[in-house]
């Protein structure tokens, strides 16, 4: 049970409601969590976003999903983090684990590769800071 | 060890060149409150901070901000990949473009190097967990003011994601701080260092004792 004491900091922990955004709204946002997501007022318009998958070549699409899980479980690891006894938050993050072992295949095969563990070499496909991860 | 993704974790898609915006974000690379900054400073306090969670916490955020620095650094290259030294020349971009032509390097908007003494590992968990708290306010505050003087969305874009980031970075640390006050006497939370009066760490119940 939290309580304040004096002459030190103190931050509610987050309660899990279960209620995160879709994926791929939670990457625009920046949180998967609605409560943590504060948008600053010149900034306001994006924080409903969506990507317009229209116009995507299918590689771009799948690597939107890719980075859509991908930071799904960054931001859920964070949480475990703090919160390791919160059950629903693990089983989710062994879904979103085997969904993106899946999707990582997928790519390495189609495309090229993304980690060490896919094959292929690293000289196939761009550099990533030439604007290949949309 | 770390091993790295060929992706970046927010897409980063730049069309304009923009020397002058580039000279602006490159502050969140080198700058006191950047994101090289921040890598640094969770990554060196994690070896002496004595409960397991909160390192690996340090870790993750660590590692995280390392995928944040390549996010800030794709912008800047974009924005001036394809500069021409004329652009260079009436941009703002000049004095950089003299030592570094269109190279990678860590420094803050007004041109200072990147600096280890902008952030700190104290050696004590409260010490560096506020710490922590205020760096995440600090980058957050940058990302305000990048987003006020910003108007092109490509850019925007990244920049709201990060400032995100460091809201629930903060929120992290701030649960971090309890896991560290459970395992200490509520009466004095200042009676020992726990990073380094370990003896009195190790033995909460003496120490707990000693305090009544």
């Amino acid at each position: 049970m939290q309580t304040e004491h004096l002459a030190m900091a103190s931050v509610p922990v987050q309660a899990w409601t279960g209620n995160c955004f879709e994926w791929e709204q939670a990457l625009r946002v920046g949180t998967i969590f609605p409560e943590l997501n504060l948008p600053f007022f010149a900034a306001e318009q994006f924080c409903c976003g969506k990507t317009d998958e229209t116009g995507m070549t299918d590689r771009e699409a799948l690597m939107n999903q890719i980075s859509c899980v991908s930071f799904a479980l960054d931001d859920l690891r964070l949480f475990l983090d703090t919160h390791p006894e919160q059950q629903e938050a693990h089983n989710l993050r062994e879904q979103l684990v085997m969904k993106r072992k899946e999707l990582l295949k997928n790519y390495a095969e189609n495309y090229y590769p993304l980690t060490r563990d896919c094959a292929g070499p690293w000289t196939k496909g761009p550099a990533p800071w030439e604007g290949a991860c949309c | 060890m770390w091993s790295y993704e060929k992706r970046l974790q927010y897409p980063v898609k730049i069309k304009e060149t923009n020397p002058k915006i580039a000279q602006l974000i490159i502050s969140q690379y080198g700058g006191p409150d950047g994101e090289l900054s921040a890598s640094m400073r969770y990554l060196a306090q994690r070896y002496s901070m004595p409960v397991k969670s909160v390192s690996g916490l340090l870790t993750d955020i660590g590692t995280e901000e390392l995928a944040h620095m390549e996010i800030i650094c794709a912008m800047v290259y974009q924005l001036t990949k394809n500069v021409t030294a004329e652009d260079a020349k009436t941009a703002g971009f000049d004095a950089y473009y003299i030592d570094h032509t269109k190279g990678l390097w860590p420094q803050a908007a007004a041109g200072i190097p990147f600096n280890s003494c902008e952030f700190q590992s104290k050696g004590d968990a409260f010490a560096d967990l506020t710490e922590n708290l205020a760096a995440e306010q600090k980058a957050r505050t940058v990302y305000d003011n990048l987003l006020r003087v910003i108007q092109e969305p490509d850019v925007r874009e990244p920049l709201q994601f990060l400032r995100t980031r460091e809201i629930v970075h903060f929120q992290r640390f701030g649960e971090a701080m309890e896991k560290v006050k459970e395992k200490l006497d509520s009466k004095n939370f200042y009676y020992f260092n726990p990073e380094f009066d370990t003896a009195f760490f190790k033995n909460e119940g003496a120490s707990k004792a000693a305090l009544i």
